[in-house]
């Protein structure tokens, strides 16, 4: 034996109101549904019908309460189906065989009706099909779940009307401008025209259409209709605006170019109508991922969305749509890569990131906006066509402490290096030669560097031989070795090179200090594991005159305190932080300084 | 506390408080795959302990544990949690517990990835982040599931079997942030499709999945790797229009994050069974330099062993082949003509030494009994007509 659910309606209602809407405003959205969905189906039967939908306000100052009437003059309903949507919850009319193009329509009429009592005790529908010599019907629903049914004897234009009066605490959502406002917000590019009346004043509120269907205008006005429109919309001036289109999907819109330039991981949110109707302010996953700088408008008819109504259904139209709207957007910048260069700078200071960001993924694009593209390098932000002007070869560290390290010694020596350590930059540099394999492309670090650097001669090398040997021991617990070259500038003198696993090896052993017996063990062997050459170097620059003096000194002491300060300050160069240890030297190493400078003052 | 750096002769005053946490807020701005999150991180780690900022230190580098688990770093992640327990352990009371216990489930999990790690140690710490779940969140569910993954990876069937059981009969705790130990709902469902994939049980893995198929249910991470996961048993099933479907909406969703390298590997596989070979190369050009340089050699393991199918099917069609690699390939060339037979060889000798490693540490012989499986597999791959 089976049993029905007892639904309280009352409770049901309290749910969608409170918890199930973000927000109360929806009621407005399901009547515009219901009203354009009843439209849609008539079109079915007489393809040429002209569809309007009238919106009438009444505020009645002395209670306070207002009345709210929709009327569209679509199909209307026969008594049975009144009975059959709009006294059952959940049964929605597009299931029904008479409308026979299901997804033509998405309005849910049961539940659609059911969102008015959110702001109103009872809901009244008179309404006559379109089917000949169908009567006028009258439907009083009540909050409590009961509803009463008639024939009435008025005679009503075939169609909808819905009557609804404001419940106490709900008057604010029948004010002339606040229904005026709920109305464009979630229908202003409905394909049917609405017009608010109030009194005697009767507009037409979405004459003006989408801003990016004005094909009877110039092109010149269609953009600054766009252009305002997003200004009054988002409240800023867009850089620019591209329109969108693409057949899969039936999706047409436009996109904005942000004046300002957004972090790349905030998911950049898109306003999105599903069949011309508002779907949601925060869509995310209907632009490609790169394109963080534009936000978007859109209309969909051919997409499903999720239930949250925050995404549409990863399914293949929708990677195809994407894929269409990418192309739209990268057409726009190739288009302005070619017919107005000094506007795609700008476009670059702005979102040179987003850029970046495709050109990672597309070879093609890379190919023709790489050279536009901003690096910092050691000679300032250049765009790689403007460094290639300087160099050759292209060379680039990946880690800002090399750069660190490495760039005053590459100005020295007439080189330019490009510091690749920001987002996309180092693929960037990387995808060079696979792009174009004639350039050429190296990574240099402290390491490769030092490897170019001018040796020292024979006579040189015997004479610093027993310095060398004793700056090895010194530098043995850093797990750092000695090595001594001539290089530029003279005033430096020391290149301090780690690689990473020489870093990996330091966050080891701050670890290690801390994590007890237990882990050491684990520890140790991810060490063993990572470590290739886990020493790193100082290099001692021959061309220094104070390191030429050192070289020199005698008192073994005070040339051991002085080669582990020019240890400590070659970290500190880097930007390296100090271990306990090093910190340790550098307070001995001046103590020990102080000391030796009193014992000569003395 | 102001510290002085002198710099290009400019004097910079820096706070340090000041700096990390610009550091931190920077990290946050990029997205979790790119390599740059976790530099900025580490970053961060290395100038707070400069300057014995503990919480400061502890705050970034929990940051780092999530970044380096979910970009595919597990060794860093270990390296880092280390040190928050250590602190966490020297500091009762001091520290916020629920991030850090819930790290711990990652953590152990990234353990088992090491072959050089030993049973005894993962086991020892298994225990311990056992009773520390325990001791937050009351029950052992956290720890039975620990443990099934753990079996799982070894290929101890009836172990996993067992502590499978008895993580589905503790009651289900809390999931969400600051609140309990339970994964998600996705997270929950992946986990009883791998069980039943583990299993050879393909049609309640696909009924199992369905949700996070569907998209009804889906996270950040299981919602994007299951479809990487279901590939082959759809196909097993002769359910080849859905596979086709959920290989092009599963591969975009995990193409740019290290962390989904066996994923990829799941992805190649069905590429190559539906004899796609085409598109399964191009996969494999584009992320064999994952593989090189992932930590976590059990999902390397995978990657190759999709790898070695794929040259084994196109052994039959050609001799050599035309391909992109990165410079880091043992075998890199510059002219890009490789020998397909001398590709199948290494990466034949690659799976063997990895599951020698693994095996000698786990006592098992599951790792080198996957690769002889695949082999077979290969014999009965099936023949083109299915494309």
């Amino acid at each position: 034996m089976s049993f029905k659910f007892q639904v309280n309606l009352g409770g049901l209602i309290d749910l969608l109101s409170n918890h199930l809407y973000t927000s109360q405003d929806v009621f407005v959205r399901e009547l515009l549904q219901n009203a354009v969905d009843a439209i849609s189906a008539r079109k079915i039967h007489e393809p040429d019908y002209q569809g309007k939908i009238e919106i009438e306000v009444t505020e009645s100052r002395g209670t306070g309460s207002g009345t709210l009437t929709f009327i569209d003059n679509g199909v209307g309903l026969t008594e049975e189906e009144v009975h059959l949507f709009l006294a059952t919850i959940g049964q929605t009319s597009k299931n029904a065989e008479f409308w026979e193009r299901p997804t033509d329509f998405l309005g849910q009429f049961g539940i659609g009706l059911l969102a008015c009592f959110i702001v109103a005790d009872e809901v009244v529908v008179m309404t006559r099909s379109y089917k000949a010599g169908a009567p006028t019907i009258e439907w009083r629903g009540n909050k409590d779940g009961t509803y009463s049914i008639r024939t009435s004897k008025q005679d009503i234009e075939v169609g909808t009307q819905v009557y609804i009066k404001a419940k106490a605490g709900c008057e604010q959502y029948f004010n002339v401008a606040k229904v005026h406002k709920m109305i464009l917000h979630f229908g202003q590019f409905l394909p049917y025209p609405i017009y608010l009346t109030s009194g005697d004043s009767r507009l037409w509120i979405n004459e003006e259409g989408a801003p990016w269907r004005q094909d009877n205008l110039p092109k010149k006005d269609q953009v600054r209709k766009m252009l305002d429109y997003g200004n009054r919309t988002f409240g800023m001036s867009f850089f620019d605006c591209i329109p969108l289109s693409s057949p899969v999907g039936d999706v047409d819109g436009v996109a904005y170019v942000l004046p300002y330039a957004p972090s790349s991981a905030t998911k950049r949110k898109h306003r999105v109508y599903l069949k011309n109707m508002l779907l949601s302010e925060g869509v995310e996953n209907l632009v490609p991922e790169w394109a963080f700088f534009v936000k978007c408008i859109i209309n969909a008819n051919d997409l499903r969305p999720t239930a949250s109504r925050e995404s549409f259904y990863e399914d293949d139209k929708l990677v195809r749509t994407r894929e269409q709207i990418g192309q739209m957007l990268r057409g726009y910048l190739i288009d302005l890569a070619i017919n107005n260069p000094m506007r795609l700078q700008h476009l670059i200071a702005l979102h040179g990131l987003s850029i970046k960001a495709l050109a990672v993924e597309d070879d093609e694009f890379y190919k023709l906006f790489i050279k536009w593209l901003p690096f910092q390098t050691s000679a300032g932000e250049l765009t790689l066509a403007q460094y290639r002007q300087h160099s050759d070869v292209v060379r680039y560290v990946t880690r800002v402490e090399h750069f660190r390290q490495i760039a005053p010694v590459a100005q020295a020596e007439g080189m330019v290096i490009v510091n690749a350590s920001y987002v996309y930059d180092a693929q960037l540099m990387v995808k060079y030669t696979d792009v174009f394999p004639d350039e050429a492309v190296e990574k240099v670090d402290p390491e490769s560097l030092a490897h170019n650097l001018e040796e020292l001669t024979l006579d040189e090398q015997t004479e610093c031989f027993d310095f060398l040997r004793l700056a090895d021991v010194v530098l043995r617990p850093f797990q750092c070795g000695a090595d001594m070259k001539k290089f530029n500038p003279e005033a430096l003198p020391t290149l301090y090179s780690n690689n990473a696993s020489a870093d990996a090896l330091r966050s080891i052993e701050q670890s290690k200090k801390v994590s007890g017996e237990m882990w050491s063990a684990i520890l140790d062997t991810l060490a063993l594991a990572g470590a290739q050459n886990p020493y790193s170097q100082l290099i001692f620059n021959h061309n220094n005159a104070l390191v030429r003096k050192v070289a020199r000194m005698k008192d073994k002491n005070l040339l051991q305190r002085t080669i582990e300060m020019l240890y400590v300050q070659a970290l500190l160069l880097g930007h390296h932080p100090l271990s306990i240890k090093e910190m340790t030297i550098l307070n001995q190493g001046l103590l020990t300084l102080i000391d030796a400078s009193l014992v000569s003052t003395e | 506390m102001p510290v002085w750096y002198q710099l290009n002769e400019e004097l910079i005053l820096i706070n340090v408080g000041v700096e990390i946490n610009d550091l931190l807020a920077q990290a946050k701005l990029i997205d979790i795959a790119r390599p740059e999150k976790a530099v900025l991180l580490e970053k961060a780690v290395q100038l707070a302990d400069s300057h014995n900022e503990i919480e400061l230190g502890f705050t970034a580098r929990q940051e780092l544990v999530r970044v380096c688990t979910f970009s595919g770093h597990p060794d860093k992640a270990i390296i880092a949690f280390s040190w928050c327990l250590g602190q966490n352990d020297k500091n009762p009371g001091r520290f916020d517990q629920w991030l850090l216990v819930w790290e711990y489930k990652w953590v152990v999990l990234a353990l088992i990835k090491f072959p050089q790690i030993p049973l005894e140690k993962i086991a020892e710490f298994m225990e311990d982040a056992g009773r520390r779940l325990e001791e937050y969140e009351g029950g052992r569910r956290a720890l039975y599931q620990l443990r099934a993954w753990q079996y799982q990876n070894m290929g101890l069937m009836d172990e996993e079997q067992r502590a499978y059981e008895e993580w589905q009969s503790s009651p289900r705790g809390v999931w969400g942030f600051r609140k309990g130990m339970s994964n998600c709902r996705a997270c929950e469902i992946s986990d009883d499709v791998y069980h039943h994939i583990l299993w050879s049980r393909d049609r309640e893995a696909i009924d199992a999945a369905k949700p996070l198929l569907a998209q009804q249910v889906t996270c950040e991470s299981s919602g994007k790797s299951i479809f990487g996961m279901v590939l082959v048993p759809l196909v097993r099933l002769g359910e080849l229009d859905k596979a086709q479907i959920y290989h092009r909406t599963g591969y975009r969703l995990i193409s740019t994050n290290l962390t989904f390298l066996d994923s990829v590997a799941g992805h190649i596989n069905y590429l190559t069974i539906v004899n796609d070979l085409d598109k399964a190369v191009k996969l494999f050009g584009k992320h064999l330099i994952w593989a090189l340089e992932a930590a976590a050699l059990t999902d390397v393991f995978e990657f190759y062993l999709a790898s070695r199918l794929l040259f084994t099917r196109l052994i039959e069609s050609r001799q050599m082949i035309k391909l992109r690699l990165p410079k880091a390939f043992p075998l890199y060339k510059r002219d890009g003509e490789y020998d397909v037979e001398a590709l199948t060889s290494w990466f034949d000798e690659q799976l063997h030494s990895i599951a020698t490693k693994f095996d000698a540490r786990n006592k098992t012989d599951y790792f080198k009994g996957r690769i002889d499986q695949s082999q077979l597999q290969a014999l009965f791959l099936p023949s083109n007509e299915i494309s």
